[in-house]
């Protein structure tokens, strides 16, 4: 079993996982998970910065891993959708693209947010989207596969 | 699917007020997508392309459809998505057409060596952005009127040929 306590510091080389709940965001035969996955929602009245949320998986086993989407991702969740896959990072190439990596231990010790995204400029928005794309690893669940 | 959008009364969509697109360029776009829906089935993935995106309309059109707070993917942006599908040329990769949580259906490439390309219509323009090597990302804007832009297209000849 993992620490479920994180260092309050990122590890540039630790691993990030983003949980992916549509099926439209990857694709499993080409093992490619979209650049739309990293998009964070527009601003919000409720969500005033611009963020998606991510766990910092790193040290855990792949079963602890897809548990911690099932309990703190889908049950959490209104519509409840499952974990289907998801896409792993390193955290320096998230910290490369001037985001930030923000811990944000509720609803889980390893819970974060990735900020600092461009607010006004598109074209930088959509560069990082690319990088973050080129870079991830595609991780199917394993009930998932075809 | 296409075969809904062939024959469906789309009157409604035309007299619908409030869209962020000029109307002229709406009507452009769903006459041309109309008429590519009744195109014959070997125009192969152009045609494939038009289904998925009417896929994506139906599947997205609601806030949260991702999961996380997507914004919902409205008519008009599937509309603009079949009528850039219409406007690509035949000799590149199908695009993988992607919804965004910002509301669009993005245009991706990507290949073995993990260059990928996205383009996105959002608002009145098209913003793309490119990662082709590791010193090599290229990006950029465009006035969605103008169709493709010529940047964009060179890299789909270049790195995202059919055949």
């Amino acid at each position: 079993m993992a620490d479920p306590q994180p260092s309050a510091q990122v590890n540039p080389e630790e691993q990030i996982s983003r949980y992916l709940l549509r099926p439209k965001l990857f694709n499993i035969q080409d093992k490619i998970v979209y650049a739309q996955a990293f998009n964070p929602p527009k601003v919000t009245h409720e969500r005033p910065v611009r963020q998606i949320s991510v766990y910092r998986t790193e040290g855990c086993q792949e079963q602890e891993i897809w548990e911690i989407g099932d309990e703190y991702v889908t049950k959490l969740h209104r519509q409840q959708f499952p974990v289907l896959a998801r896409a792993d990072l390193t955290a320096k190439h998230i910290l490369n693209s001037r985001l930030q990596i923000v811990p944000h231990p509720y609803p889980h010790p390893r819970h974060a947010d990735i900020e600092g995204w461009p607010n006004n400029n598109d074209e930088e928005n959509e560069v990082i989207l690319v990088y973050l794309a080129s870079v991830a690893t595609l991780i199917p669940r394993p009930s998932a596969q075809p | 699917m296409s075969k809904l959008l062939a024959h469906a009364d789309h009157s409604e969509w035309l007299e619908e007020s409030g869209l962020s697109v000029d109307s002229t360029l709406l009507r452009s776009m769903l006459k041309k997508a109309r008429e590519h829906a009744s195109e014959p089935v070997s125009l192969g993935w152009k045609r494939q392309l038009h289904d998925q995106a009417m896929e994506i309309g139906e599947e997205c059109s609601e806030t949260g459809w991702d999961g996380y707070g997507a914004a919902a993917i409205p008519r008009e942006s599937v509309i603009k998505a079949m009528y850039l599908v219409h406007q690509l040329p035949n000799s590149v990769k199908p695009p993988y057409l992607v919804p965004s949580p910002g509301g669009y259906i993005s245009f991706e490439w990507h290949d073995s060596e993990k260059r990928v390309l996205s383009v996105s219509p959002k608002n009145d323009l098209l913003i793309w952005a490119s990662v082709l090597g590791v010193d090599d990302t290229r990006y950029g804007r465009s006035p969605s009127r103008k169709g493709w832009p010529q940047a964009v297209l060179d890299i789909l000849k270049d790195h995202f040929a059919n055949g």
